[in-house]
């Protein structure tokens, strides 16, 4: 119980889970100005009409904020990329679940009915993990490791993939002019930072420290997603049409071969 | 037509580095390598990345 009111205290996480409740309230007024949902009240919007997909809609949630919180990704955006992140997915997947509700002519469905839709959601989550779509599940077992340690080297190789790509992503950005060499290099500086964290994890592992290396691991794993998407974001509003030819050619066409094996799931 | 492409050249710069490591993954895991020998020469190809990427840096004189 301590820990469930700990989360509420000021902070991130505290902005983070009030956001996603605002954007489920937001949602249910939206839905109800545009006339998809009979229910006056916004607990007749969740208990009521379509108790099934109110479930489905917080078992999603719970996953995905629980997966967010845990990774620590929080604690290095600000306030307000914060609330925005927490505010649309309560916003997006109560309306991607809930969203039409029933009418007299189209009877009520239970929850997880929509197939179609869960496929959307689970394409989404995996859309969300930004450029960690590294193989982990493939990767082999050792022989020789007790469990708890093998998942602890797992995490630290998959920390090691993830900054191995983000590290080609600006060199190959740079050398391709998709990436502004000042730019680069602040990222590349922040990169340093998290190679020195996957440095001591490696050393906790070796101590015998294998819980807290794999959370360390996994930890440095999400910020450099984390970086490696504001690098993205910061990619598309500098674009630049005389390189994307390039880009387009050179990238694009031996890649999009590849991508289904890429785009694979992690466990 | 042109932010389709802007999309789809800021994807295929990640989709491409990722590409490159998920190949890299493929390479070593076909090499019947054990864990412990992948995360080292993952290791050593985190440096190779990390100096390759430094020297574009440079060239472009930052």
């Amino acid at each position: 119980m301590q820990q469930i009111l700990a989360l509420l205290e000021p902070g991130n996480t505290a902005i983070y889970l009030m956001a996603i409740v605002l954007g489920l309230y937001v949602q249910y007024q939206t839905a109800r100005t545009n006339g998809r949902t009979a229910t006056t009240t916004f607990w007749d919007y969740w208990l009521k009409e379509t108790p099934g997909m109110s479930i489905a809609t917080v078992v999603v949630l719970v996953t995905v904020a629980g997966g967010t919180i845990q990774s620590g990704m929080l604690t290095a955006m600000n306030a307000w990329a914060v609330f925005s992140m927490g505010f649309l997915k309560g916003f997006g997947f109560d309306a991607l679940i809930q969203a039409p509700a029933a009418t007299e002519s189209k009877p009520k469905q239970a929850g997880f009915a929509r197939v179609g839709m869960l496929a959307l959601l689970l394409a989404l989550m995996v859309a969300f993990s930004g450029c960690g779509l590294l193989p982990k599940t493939q990767l082999p077992d050792s022989k020789t490791l007790s469990p708890v340690a093998n998942a602890s080297l797992k995490a630290i190789v998959a920390a090691r993939g993830v900054l191995d790509a983000a590290y080609d992503f600006i060199g190959t950005g740079v050398r391709t002019g998709a990436i502004e060499p000042t730019q680069g290099r602040t990222w590349f500086n922040e990169l340093d930072t998290y190679r020195d964290k996957i440095k001591k994890a490696q050393e906790l592992y070796d101590a015998g420290g294998f819980d807290v290396a794999k959370l360390q691991a996994e930890g440095t794993e999400a910020l450099i997603k984390f970086i490696h998407d504001q690098a993205l974001e910061a990619l598309r509003k500098q674009a630049k049409p005389a390189g994307l030819v390039v880009i387009w050619q050179r990238e694009i066409q031996p890649t999009a071969r590849r991508l289904a094996w890429i785009r694979q799931p992690q466990d | 037509m042109l932010i389709a492409i802007e999309r789809g050249a800021q994807l295929a710069v990640a989709w491409g580095s990722a590409e490159k490591v998920a190949t890299l993954f493929q390479t070593l895991i076909d090499k019947g390598l054990s864990l412990e020998q992948i995360n080292e020469e993952l290791a050593a190809h985190v440096e190779k990345s990390r100096n390759d990427a430094d020297a574009a840096l440079r060239a472009k004189g930052a």
